[in-house]
């Protein structure tokens, strides 16, 4: 028995040795190379070349993979990888949410949704990029997105292209685009059932972000809003109400498929571009890929400003908008800055409007004759893009959106009332800022 | 000298020394397992919000109050206790009818044994994807086929109401985990004695009897052992909800998990998210001391 004792005690001195010896040999051997990689370093006179991480949404163009050849062959020293994450910006956002929180390094470019910016400076993750993004620079852009970027005075990114909805329609079913979502709803009634439509509209009434961005178009566009210009929440008004009242009936009047209520941007897209519905709603990325060489509707599609409400004056399209920041955990922030600046540079911009079809957030490529060629809507839809309209700026805008998700979705899927969803966000929004 | 040395040979006593084995097993798994439990637990006492990191503090069971007056958590928790209830009860029907199918002696039957556990070799995401094409309101296979077979007489938004989301996110958790079930079953059925069926046909059992007096009472300990595998599973339920419906629509699938998820990483609220993680800690617990009571008393009683 003794013996086993003292056998069974040997065996886990010699384990526990051996993993004490593992590690020694295992900083042994990270020294060892540190040290040679020194020497290596030593006679060589480029700087090794520095493997920058950008993380963004999923492209469906062609865009950020040509943008990135271009940048690596003018910089040879730095290599751009690109990771491509979910569509949804909501996914997105938690993704960055799990790395930074952890201080995870790994992420040197995060491309940010427009909502992103006070929550992500507030928490600290971001660089703040003033000292390297002079006056000079800031006033070649357009003032919204720039606002966009901005927190507390401080800049933290540098916009990559900016959105506003927009309404697609079938001009050669349409001539003249609706002003109104009642003559839209006219319009769709007349042309069910015939050359092939199913659909009025098709926009993104899925429970997420996209939702909110619609919702708010039809109660900004009735004259409705959330906050005033003071920061009071002032959502609960007849327009309001009146405005997520066309929306549901939309659903309601089957003039939107019932399954509107799943959709996300690219549901939308696929409906429209299969010819199944009149118009939809969508951000302008879609031109670009309604118009594809695949695409059964090409040539067929007309875009126009969104209609208003019978209180509005003009349809108020939501600010979107994707911004470039740099990590504050960035072990590279030098190449990282480049990259974002070549993104957001006049050559940068134009392969964004040509290639991407997204809107740039540089005044002079709306000028540009080879992009207003390619998107000739810029021209016509400029004053509709500058006059977007910001969602609600706050730290706590993951919170506030949470609330106008849930209850805009109970609204569109008739589970309570217009009347109901817009008073219970109006309350989470008062008890939110008030924290 | 030596007298100390002998004295502390002769301490290590056997229990001692079987501490001492084990030791190096148990620092792992409180490295692991316990530390983000403590961890989880004194971060959930603290208002701690990541916008504002330098606001952080101590707010002792405040979190734990503003829960349990929240509308959405009562929502999240029927949820819940609905999805775990009606899918583990399916899952054990129909597992355990798989189960006897595959205990039977036929040909091919390696063959069904294997093609039975794809549905669960497929990652939960994957599946979700799948299923959420399956009820994809436009291409979706569920509605060509109730409409060809005039069950239904136009396509539907299966994800897309109220009424139908969470019975879909039943059904691709059924058709996922069953063969799970099915395989613990098996294993179970399979160390029951050949002898005691052959004894009942001699007696004339029927086939019905044999199953109510030999085998359910038999399998009873694998029963419940594969019973507190899937409930505790179906409680903290998230990849297939979250992917299917993203807790919609109007928050009518969203779960526990989901919920405590977008507390965390949406809203970025860590403190009342670290609660709402306690509490379905606390709430899988219970669960398991119910079941492991049930499980005891019933190996008592025999």
């Amino acid at each position: 028995m003794k013996r086993f004792k003292m056998l069974s005690l040997l065996l886990v001195a010699i384990l526990v040795v051996g993993l004490t010896a593992g590690c020694g040999g295992g900083g042994q051997q990270s020294n060892n190379t540190n040290t040679q990689q020194e020497q290596n370093a030593q006679p060589q006179q480029n700087p090794e070349p520095v493997t920058i991480t950008y993380r963004a949404g999923k492209d469906t163009s062609e865009r950020t993979q040509m943008l990135i050849k271009q940048f690596e062959e003018e910089n040879p020293n730095i290599k751009v990888d690109f990771q491509e994450m979910p569509w949804s910006t909501d996914d997105q956002h938690n993704a960055y949410v799990t790395a930074l929180q952890a201080q995870d390094s790994s992420i040197d470019v995060v491309a940010m949704d427009v909502i992103w910016t006070a929550e992500f400076a507030s928490a600290g993750w971001l660089l703040p990029l003033g000292d390297k993004f002079p006056q000079s620079e800031r006033d070649k852009f357009l003032s919204g997105p720039l606002e966009a970027v901005t927190y507390n005075g401080e800049i933290y990114a540098l916009p990559e292209y900016t959105d506003a909805g927009v309404l697609y329609y079938r001009k050669d079913i349409i001539s003249t685009p609706p002003q109104t979502w009642e003559e839209l709803m006219e319009m769709s009634k007349e042309n069910i059932g015939k050359n092939g439509i199913r659909y009025g509209i098709v926009f993104q009434g899925n429970q997420y972000e996209g939702l909110v961005c619609d919702a708010l178009e039809f109660i900004h566009g009735n004259g409705g809003d959330v906050l005033d210009s003071n920061g009071n929440v002032v959502l609960n008004s007849p327009q309001s109400v009146e405005g997520l009242k066309e929306m549901v009936s939309l659903v309601e009047e089957k003039i939107a498929p019932e399954g509107v209520t799943t959709y996300m941007e690219e549901d939308a897209r696929n409906v429209f571009q299969q010819g199944d519905a009149l118009f939809m709603r969508n951000w302008p990325y879609a031109w670009a890929v309604v118009n594809g060489d695949d695409s059964p509707v090409k040539g067929k599609v007309g875009i126009a400003p969104l209609p208003h409400g019978p209180n509005g004056k003009a349809g108020a399209p939501t600010l979107g908008g994707w911004n470039l920041a740099v990590s504050k955990y960035s072990k590279h922030p030098d190449e990282a800055y480049k990259f974002i600046e070549f993104m957001c540079s006049d050559a940068g911009q134009k392969t964004t409007a040509l290639v991407g079809g997204n809107l740039p957030t540089r005044k002079a490529i709306y000028n540009d004759p080879e992009v207003l060629a390619k998107n000739p809507f810029y021209k016509d839809l400029f004053n509709a893009f500058i006059s977007a309209r910001p969602r609600p700026v706050s730290p706590f805008y993951p919170q506030i959106s949470d609330s106008m998700q849930i209850n805009f979705h109970k609204a569109l899927t008739g589970n309570i009332t217009a009347e109901e969803a817009i008073a219970n966000v109006e309350k989470d929004i008062k008890s939110i800022m008030g924290k | 000298m030596n007298a100390v040395k002998r004295t502390r040979r002769q301490g290590l006593s056997e229990s001692q020394f079987g501490y001492l084995m084990v030791f190096p097993a148990l620092l792992c798994i409180g490295l692991i397992a316990l530390y983000p439990v403590v961890q989880t637990f004194w971060l959930s006492l603290h208002r701690l919000r990541l916008q504002f990191p330098d606001m952080t503090k101590f707010v002792g069971l405040q979190n734990y109050i503003t829960i349990f007056g929240d509308d959405r958590f009562i929502n999240a928790t029927i949820n819940t206790v609905e999805f775990t209830i009606v899918s583990v009860a399916l899952e054990l029907v129909f597992g355990l009818c798989i189960a006897m199918l595959m205990n039977k002696e036929y040909k091919g039957r390696g063959l069904m044994r294997a093609a039975a556990l794809v549905p669960w070799a497929i990652p939960t995401t994957v599946s979700a994807m799948m299923w959420k094409f399956i009820y994809n309101d436009q291409l979706g296979v569920l509605n060509d086929i109730l409409v060809r077979l005039h069950i239904i007489p136009e396509y539907k938004a299966w994800l897309g109401s109220e009424v139908t989301a969470m019975g879909a996110a039943i059904v691709a958790d059924v058709w996922k985990t069953t063969p799970f079930m099915a395989l613990l079953l098996l294993a179970g059925l399979q160390v029951i004695p050949r002898e005691l069926y052959e004894a009942a046909t001699v007696d004339g059992a029927s086939a019905w009897r044999q199953f109510i007096t030999i085998t359910l009472p038999l399998l009873r300990p694998t029963i419940l052992v594969a019973l507190i595998f899937r409930t505790l599973d179906a409680f903290r339920v998230f990849d297939l909800v979250y992917v299917l419906t993203g807790g919609g629509p109007g928050n009518s699938t969203e779960t526990l998990s989901v919920y405590a998820y977008k507390t965390l990483f949406r809203n970025m609220d860590f403190g009342m998210g670290s609660a709402l993680s306690v509490i379905i800690f606390v709430f899988i617990f219970i669960i398991s001391l119910i079941y492991i009571r049930i499980l005891s008393s019933g190996s008592s009683a025999e």
